[in-house]
């Protein structure tokens, strides 16, 4: 190889396994990114790809290969090797302390000192410059907890640029942005890479992944698919490489929608720190119909589920569930009037993971599966073996611990609880994130599958994909209000995006009405 | 090899625990040297102290019961997870009543009086206990403080019955009056102490174990304390399972002071039972909070507290070793969770890595 050809690779990993007990997360994976290119690495949860950036950032050794920067041979045992290298790493969950500045947030662990004395208004200048030179609009001035999500991405990747850093990997940059923050990240990726920079975007989202890369390696399974360049190629077929099926769009059942379950009126609602996190919210859900909230995370859409369920206070307002007020009952008195409810939190509120899989099951139902408040063990697991079954949970045995599942999994267990019961106004809050496409097309099917049957559904989600192919109508919240109620048939994306981000706040009435 | 799931479930474990017993041996072993004493021979001396003789034998398993029932009296509440370390007091409170209904109700039968006090002291350390739940569940006071400084209210007013008003005038220590006859735990082997607290435990051990298998009850408290968010979702009235928990709790150690009044002492003088709550405590722990655990782990603490006795006069050591022997073997107990723990977070680690 010459040596002209070796320095157009920034970075190259020539043949890396990485073994874990009972798993090949990497097979013998080639993979190389170019100067000023934009890379994308797409695959599933658990394909490999978060394993393959671990061991360039060096959090992890790889058992076999070498991986070469800039032409060099180099063996990254630790993250301050990778970052003497120039290898950036901005990850999924930000780890900032609110009460810093953002000029505080970016030097911290690299500051000039002198004499025991750091000059802030000098890394103050050079922050401002990178940010103007990379059209990252922030004052440094601002602490970190005034900041929206992805502001507070942009310090991170200025905390990158200010250590000199010149290959940037981003771990499922955009899962929390709004759609004009992702576009903003994406021009702005676009821009590292014009200025000679490498980027590596981890991600499963297509459409991001073809927007913003010039060339895209899928994985799946450990193993390197194809490396494919965006032009010569399309969402479907990536999707095919991913998961080696079509990615067949959900089809919404026509259900004609009949009468009001879930009725929604002037909803109130503060948080523990008495914050007004629900404010007037009212809306309705009819039988068969999936009503979407689409929101960035944080604008109330958690406590909405929580007090229509009963798991929070609410301050003012009414729900109505089939007609009779359930305002403030309490959550055993809601279930009882066959409303289910999936949680965001599935670790922590969705199920125990301490308890057997068949213990989970019966979670919020136990009273039915008992004669005098004694259990009965054998129907519960043989309903538990029912449903584990129906709803394709994989596990040795009921009797084995939930903690052993994994995420798909988990997900299953909680549709298989809630769904398996007569509901007829299911809650669902995010209930795909962080799977993958495989469980999250299951899990859309099911929701489908409830809908035909009747059930009225509220589906809270941050994907905004997910939204618009799922709801009948969909509920824009912003700041805890309701900012607009659209039918999807009539839905624009660009318009939602705008109400996701406050725009529309002020505009006079002209979104908020509805169906 | 894999074991069944089950069966690694019922002994998963005991393997922590053993792992404890062996390090507070290995320190204890360790701490007799250095007092210039042979561990082999003080070993020795320790079991011969607890098993060498049918009486010994008696006055161990004797020991076991009030550690036995103020254990899973630990654990009752734990798997609300209310960490009641009151039981020491709860004890006392148990005996208590136990000498209040020991020296009146004395026109009842045998049959009638020992159910009475049991009824009593179980009734009044569990409403005792109750309140720290309550303080707990609707206020959010943290029940290690309440029920550990509470302890002293309850010790200073056994010390003022046993000196004022129930002070048996025609004994020349401080002690209260006897309790009738009636009011006597049956002897289970005629000649020797063994009375029928230790029945009582094992049964409750069982009965505690079924309750927590086998009824709503149980599981909506154990829902409550492995995960409080999920309990409510699941519609469980969190506030109401921890009180009907630390009533369970301080109840089952009060029942371990009735034990003591009306099997073994039949009054009650200052420090009679004396750190048996705490004692109970690690039982719970090294027993894993599984009742049938802490059948076996008090076992261990009786045998430990009244074979360590005999240490002194066996092995030569001062009374000071095998204290310090015995706090050892309470502090190792409570190991257990942190071995667990280590395991886990491997566990964990690698898990996360295959992701």
């Amino acid at each position: 190889m010459s040596l002209e050809l070796q320095k157009r690779h920034k970075v190259e990993m020539r043949n890396i396994t990485k073994r874990f007990p009972g798993v090949v997360a990497n097979d013998h994976i080639n993979f190389e990114v170019e100067t000023g290119e934009v890379h994308g690495l797409l695959g599933e949860n658990g394909a490999g790809k978060t394993t393959l950036m671990n061991i360039l950032y060096g959090l992890y050794q790889p058992d076999e290969g070498e991986i070469y920067v800039r032409g060099e041979k180099v063996k990254i045992t630790s993250c301050r090797d990778a970052i003497s290298l120039g290898i950036g790493m901005v990850h999924q969950l930000f780890m900032l302390v609110p009460a810093f500045t953002v000029t505080e947030s970016v030097i911290l662990g690299a500051e000039d000192a002198k004499r025991g004395f750091v000059n802030i208004r000098q890394a103050e200048e050079k922050i401002k410059e990178l940010s103007e030179r990379y059209g990252l609009e922030i004052n440094p001035r601002s602490k970190i907890w005034q900041l929206s999500v992805g502001e507070r991405q942009r310090v991170e990747i200025l905390k990158q640029l200010y250590r000199s850093a010149d290959i940037f990997i981003f771990d499922e940059p955009t899962s929390a942005l709004t759609p004009k923050e992702a576009t903003s990240l994406f021009s702005f990726s676009r821009s590292l890479a014009r200025e000679g920079h490498s980027v590596i975007f981890i991600t499963h989202k297509l459409r991001g992944a073809m927007e913003v890369c010039d060339r895209i390696t899928v994985l799946r399974r450990g193993k390197i698919i194809a490396t494919v360049k965006s032009e010569s190629t399309n969402e479907r077929e990536l999707a095919n490489m991913m998961v080696r099926r079509d990615l067949v769009p959900p089809i919404r059942p026509e259900v004609e929608v009949k009468e009001v379950v879930l009725e929604v009126k002037g909803l109130h609602a503060f948080d523990e720190d008495g914050n007004l996190v629900l404010n007037n919210v009212s809306f309705n859900i009819r039988r068969g119909e999936i009503f979407g909230i689409a929101g960035v995370a944080g604008n109330g859409q958690s406590e909405l589920a929580e007090a229509i369920t009963g798991l929070r206070k609410c301050s003012g307002g009414e729900v109505i569930i089939n007609e009779k007020n359930m305002t403030n009952a309490p959550p055993q008195r809601i279930r009882q009037q066959k409303v289910g409810y999936v949680p965001e939190e599935r670790l922590t509120r969705g199920t125990i993971l301490d308890f057997t899989i068949a213990e989970n099951i019966i979670l919020g139902y136990q009273a039915d599966f008992a004669l005098r408040g004694i259990l009965d063990s054998k129907l519960i697991d043989q309903y538990a073996e029912k449903v584990v079954e129906e709803y394709g949970v994989k596990t040795p045995s009921v009797d084995s611990t939930a903690r052993f599942l994994s995420g798909g999994n988990l997900q299953r267990l909680i549709l298989a609880r809630e769904l398996s019961r007569e509901v007829q106004l299911l809650i669902s809050e995010m209930p795909t994130r962080g799977l993958d496409i495989g469980a999250t097309e299951y899990v859309h099917r099911k929701l489908l599958e409830a809908k035909k049957r009747g059930v009225a559904i509220l589906l809270i989600s941050e994907d905004l994909d997910e939204i618009l192919a799922l709801s009948d109508r969909i509920g824009v919240m912003y700041k805890g209000q309701i900012v607009g109620i659209v039918p999807t048939s009539k839905a624009n994306i660009e318009e939602i995006g705008l109400m996701m981000a406050g725009a529309k706040v002020d505009a006079k009435g002209k979104q908020n009405e509805t169906s | 090899m894999k074991l069944p799931e089950k069966w690694k479930r019922y002994f998963g474990g005991l393997y922590s625990s053993v792992w404890s017993v062996v390090l507070g041996f290995a320190i204890g072993s360790i701490a007799i040297t250095a007092a210039g004493a042979d561990p082999i021979a003080a070993y020795a001396a320790l079991i011969d102290g607890a098993f060498g003789s049918p009486y010994k034998l008696s006055e161990t398993l004797a020991k076991t019961s009030p550690f036995m029932l103020s254990g899973l009296g630990f654990a009752a509440s734990f798997k609300a997870g209310f960490w009641n370390v009151g039981t020491e007091g709860q004890i006392l409170l148990g005996a208590i009543f136990a000498i209040w209904g020991g020296i009146n109700f004395t026109y009842l039968p045998s049959i009638l009086h020992i159910p009475l006090v049991c009824l009593l002291g179980f009734i009044a350390a569990g409403v005792w206990s109750m309140i720290f739940g309550v303080l707990k569940a609707r206020f959010g006071i943290n029940e290690i403080i309440t029920t550990l400084l509470t302890n002293y209210i309850i010790f200073w007013l056994a010390h003022y019955l046993v000196h004022w008003p129930w002070d048996d005038p025609h004994v020349h220590r401080p002690q209260t009056f006897p309790i009738a006859d009636s009011a006597y735990f049956p002897i289970l082997i005629p000649g020797t102490k063994l009375h029928l607290g230790i029945v009582l435990g094992v049964f409750c051990a069982f009965l505690l174990y079924l309750f927590f298998k086998k009824t709503v009850l149980g599981y909506n408290i154990r829902s409550v304390g492995l995960s409080p968010d999920a309990a409510r979702y699941g519609g469980i009235n969190v506030v109401k399972m921890i009180i009907i928990a630390t009533f369970i709790s301080g109840g089952l150690s009060g029942l371990g002071g009735v034990g003591e009044v009306s099997g073994y002492h039949h009054f009650l003088e200052d420090y009679m039972t004396e750190g048996y709550g705490f004692v109970g405590i690690a039982a719970a722990m090294l027993g894993r909070n599984n009742p049938l655990g802490i059948i076996l782990s008090s076992l261990f603490f009786g045998f430990l507290w009244s074979g360590s006795q005999y240490m002194v006069r066996g092995a030569n050591l001062p009374v000071g070793v095998i204290k310090f022997f015995v706090g050892i073997m309470i502090l190792t107990s409570l190991t257990g969770p942190i071995i667990e723990m280590l395991k886990r977070g491997l566990y964990r680690v690698r898990r996360k890595q295959t992701g």
